[in-house]
This record gives C-alpha cells, sequence and structure tokens, in this order.
C-alpha cells in the first residue's frame, strides 16, 4: 500500500488515529499526529513511499503533538515525541513538518549503530555511488537536489548509511531539505520537482523540501558500492573545479562527518579504510548547478568506462 | 614531570600495545585506529615509523632518531632529530605512547 492510496482526509483520520508505518528505506516508522501541515507534507512529500497498518513493529515511534498550556491560545508550538519521549524543546507550530524531518534525521543518527553513519548526501548511478559529505552551508543538499532531477539515484540527501558488512550504501531516500536561496535556485534549475511548503524564521532560515524521485523510492531496498567521495563547497560565482585529495586526509575528513564512528569501533575503521581504499577522492567547489552537473557526469562516464559495477544487491 | 620535547633525550619512550592499534596506509600517509578510544589519528610518515618502531619495545629519542633515519635512508641531522621529538610530543599528546624519565 502507498502513501497516495489515502485521500488526505482519510490520511488525517488515519494518522490521528492508530497511525501509519511509513517505511523508508531500511527503517520502519510508526507516525502518529493530528497536525495538518504533517498531513499535507507527507501527502505531498512521501505519496510513493509503502505505508501500513501498525501490526508489530516498526524501528521508531513518532508524534508530531501540540504544546499544552497557555501557549496552546497564544504562540501554539509543536512537540516532536519519540517513543513518547520529547528529545527536543518544542518549535512554534507552523515547523511542525521539518520537525518531523529533523526529528526523523536525529532519530536514525542516534539509535542505528549497526551501520556507519555519516553526515553526507549520497546519489548514484551506473552502479557507483558519489557520497558529499560536508557540513551545512557547503552546498551539499542543493547539489544533491540537482543531480537527482538530472538522472542521478537518491540515496541520501543528509545521513549516509554505511554497511558494515560490506562496505555498501543503504539507500534512505527521503525528501531533500533545502534552505533559503536554494529553494528558489532549485525551482529555476528543475521547474518540474515538487517541493513542499516553505518554513520561514526557522533556526535554519527558510526552508523546504524536494520531493524524491519515485524511481529512487522504487530502488531504497538496492545498496551501492562508493566509487567516490567528494567534499563539495559552494563558492558564489566560482568555475566548477575538482582537485584529486590524499586519501588519508579524506579518510580524517569522513570521519569528521561520521555521527558515530567512536560508537562502531573497529569495523567501522575496517569499512571506511575498504571503501577510501577502492574510491577516488576529491575537493569540489562551485558556483553554479549547471557546471557541476557536467562535473559530475563526466565522473560516472569515467567508471563506465573503467568496469562495469558489480552486482551487490 | 618532563613534558618539553627538548628534554626527550633523557626519556625512555614506549608505545600503548599494538594489539590495540589498527593502521591504513596511502601514499606514505598514515592513519592509524587506536581500538581503546575509538580515535583515529592521521600521522606522517615520521610518526608513523616512530610509532610502529616503538611497539613492543622502549627506545630513547636518540636510538629512536637512528632508526628513522635508517628506514627513511636519510642522515641523522639536527631537523630529523627535531622532526622525531616533535612527533613524540605529539603522539603523547594523543595517547598512543608514553615517556619514561630515566
Amino acid at each position: 500500500m502507498k502513501l497516495s492510496d489515502f485521500s488526505e482526509p482519510a490520511l488525517t483520520r488515519q494518522l490521528a488515529g492508530e497511525g501509519l508505518v511509513l517505511h523508508t528505506g531500511p527503517f520502519s516508522v510508526h507516525v502518529r499526529t493530528t497536525m495538518s501541515s504533517v498531513v499535507q507534507g507527507l501527502s505531498i512529500l512521501y505519496r510513493d513511499y509503502d505505508v501500513s497498518h501498525m501490526q508489530g513493529y516498526a524501528d521508531f515511534h513518532v508524534q508530531l503533538v501540540a504544546g499544552g498550556g497557555l501557549r496552546r491560545w497564544y504562540k501554539p508550538q509543536v512537540r516532536f515525541l519519540f517513543d513518547g519521549f520529547a528529545p527536543f524543546k518544542p518549535l512554534p507550530l507552523d515547523q511542525a513538518f521539518p520537525m518531523f524531518e529533523w526529528g526523523l534525521n536525529w532519530c536514525v543518527a542516534n539509535h542505528m549503530h549497526n551501520c556507519l553513519i555519516l553526515h553526507a548526501a549520497v546519489v548514484e548511478r551506473g552502479g557507483y555511488a558519489v557520497v558529499l559529505p560536508a557540513p551545512p552551508g557547503s552546498g551539499k543538499s542543493t547539489l544533491c537536489a540537482a543531480l537527482v532531477t538530472r538522472g542521478w539515484r537518491l540515496l541520501s540527501d543528509e545521513l549516509t548509511i554505511v554497511s558494515l558488512d560490506d562496505g555498501t550504501i543503504v539507500p534512505l531516500p527521503r525528501p531533500v531539505g533545502l534552505k533559503n536561496h536554494s529553494i528558489a535556485v532549485m525551482k529555476a534549475f528543475a521547474p518540474h520537482c515538487t517541493v513542499g511548503n516553505e518554513t520561514r524564521d526557522t533556526n535554519k532560515g527558510t526552508v523546504a523540501h524536494m520531493r524524491a524521485p519515485r524511481q529512487s523510492v522504487e530502488q531504497a531496498l538496492t545498496p551501492a558500492r562508493v566509487g567516490w567521495v567528494v567534499f563539495p563547497t559552494y563558492q558564489s560565482g566560482a568555475p566548477a573545479r575538482l582537485e584529486k585529495l590524499g586519501k588519508a586526509g579524506a579518510f580524517m575528513r569522513v570521519v569528521q562527518n561520521a555521527f558515530n564512528f567512536n560508537v562502531v569501533g573497529v569495523k567501522g575503521f575496517d569499512v571506511l579504510k575498504g571503501i577510501i581504499d577502492d574510491c577516488a577522492c576529491y575537493e569540489f567547489s562551485y558556483g553554479q548547478l549547471e557546471q557541476a552537473m557536467d562535473v559530475f557526469d563526466s565522473l560516472a562516464a569515467s567508471r563506465v568506462a573503467e568496469k562495469p559495477a558489480q552486482k551487490t544487491a | 614531570m618532563p613534558t618539553s620535547p627538548t628534554n626527550t633525550t633523557l626519556l625512555l619512550w614506549a608505545s600503548i600495545p599494538d594489539e590495540v592499534l589498527r593502521w591504513a596506509e596511502w601514499d606514505d600517509q598514515y592513519v592509524v585506529y587506536h581500538e581503546d578510544s575509538g580515535d583515529a589519528h592521521q600521522l606522517n610518515q615520521v610518526a608513523a615509523l616512530s610509532l610502529q618502531h616503538l611497539t613492543g619495545q622502549g627506545q630513547v629519542s636518540g636510538d629512536l632518531v637512528r632508526t628513522v633515519a635508517q628506514l627513511l635512508v636519510v642522515d641523522v641531522d639536527d631537523a630529523l632529530t627535531a622532526t622525531v621529538e616533535q612527533a613524540l610530543a605529539n603522539l603523547r599528546r594523543i595517547g598512543l605512547v608514553v615517556s619514561i624519565r630515566l
């Protein structure tokens, strides 16, 4: 059953009642809410995802609920509950959907310690993934959003999940988070893409999410092997420039962008060493998305020229 | 307790057990992973050779400088001595070697 099988009124009733289990890549999330903006955000941005009724197990149980007290009437707020516990302070009510997305990221980053989790976007073409580790504000999500409108498969725009068994990337294709200027940039770059409602005055500025391509959602159970690690930086007006990086330095920069490297132990080191051994590492700066697309197309073409990717599923 | 690199000729240096260290090497740049702390550290060639040589045996810095010179096939000079002593100080700071006053 897809989420799009529900009309918005039916979805509203379901989420307000027993809730719905949303399947995003390897995770299942039991969602309950009465917040209309969350219902709307889900119906726009998650329509292609498998959902099921709550029968037994879900990885995460989350609720978006109204804040209590006098604030219900004066500057109402929303709270994110994880297993009935509120890990964050409440936010203004109009930030309910972004809070759902941020809360879900928190769930994955803080609880999935059977994988190495990187703060990185990751896209794939031809069986090889490009991992894009970067701190906030580096243009990572904008680059990722642009790539997935040009035929690259979205594996994740925020959390790269590395299997500790074989070093492949486990897809977690969810809506791509856009901020401030990048919202208009993406709407101009890919007018056909679907961007949800904008939320202003968050602690990240104005935010909106772009729907993940349906094909990426449908391939959410197909892992990919890493072909490249690329550290992106947006520089206004700069020409696209790809520079090879030393592998030891690249290894350390990936570690700096890992959420749980210290937690997963020696397996994380061994897996990351294997990835860095097998892939090319680059620094990438860009000022225009079109030029960036050309660079990434060339990267993909170079792998095709080398050899076909081995089947990893 | 001595801490200055300039005093290291008076010190016996030893590494933590090599069973808790994992190594990666690319183009003479090294990463060492310390299983007990869960931390990874990037090391240059001098630091890596020093640490690897100190596993399982203590050595004073003068002897270690000579060993590193042999491994790198270079002469012992003031620059190499300073580089080794700086590497030892850094390795001690990140908890991969210890020093004992003789």
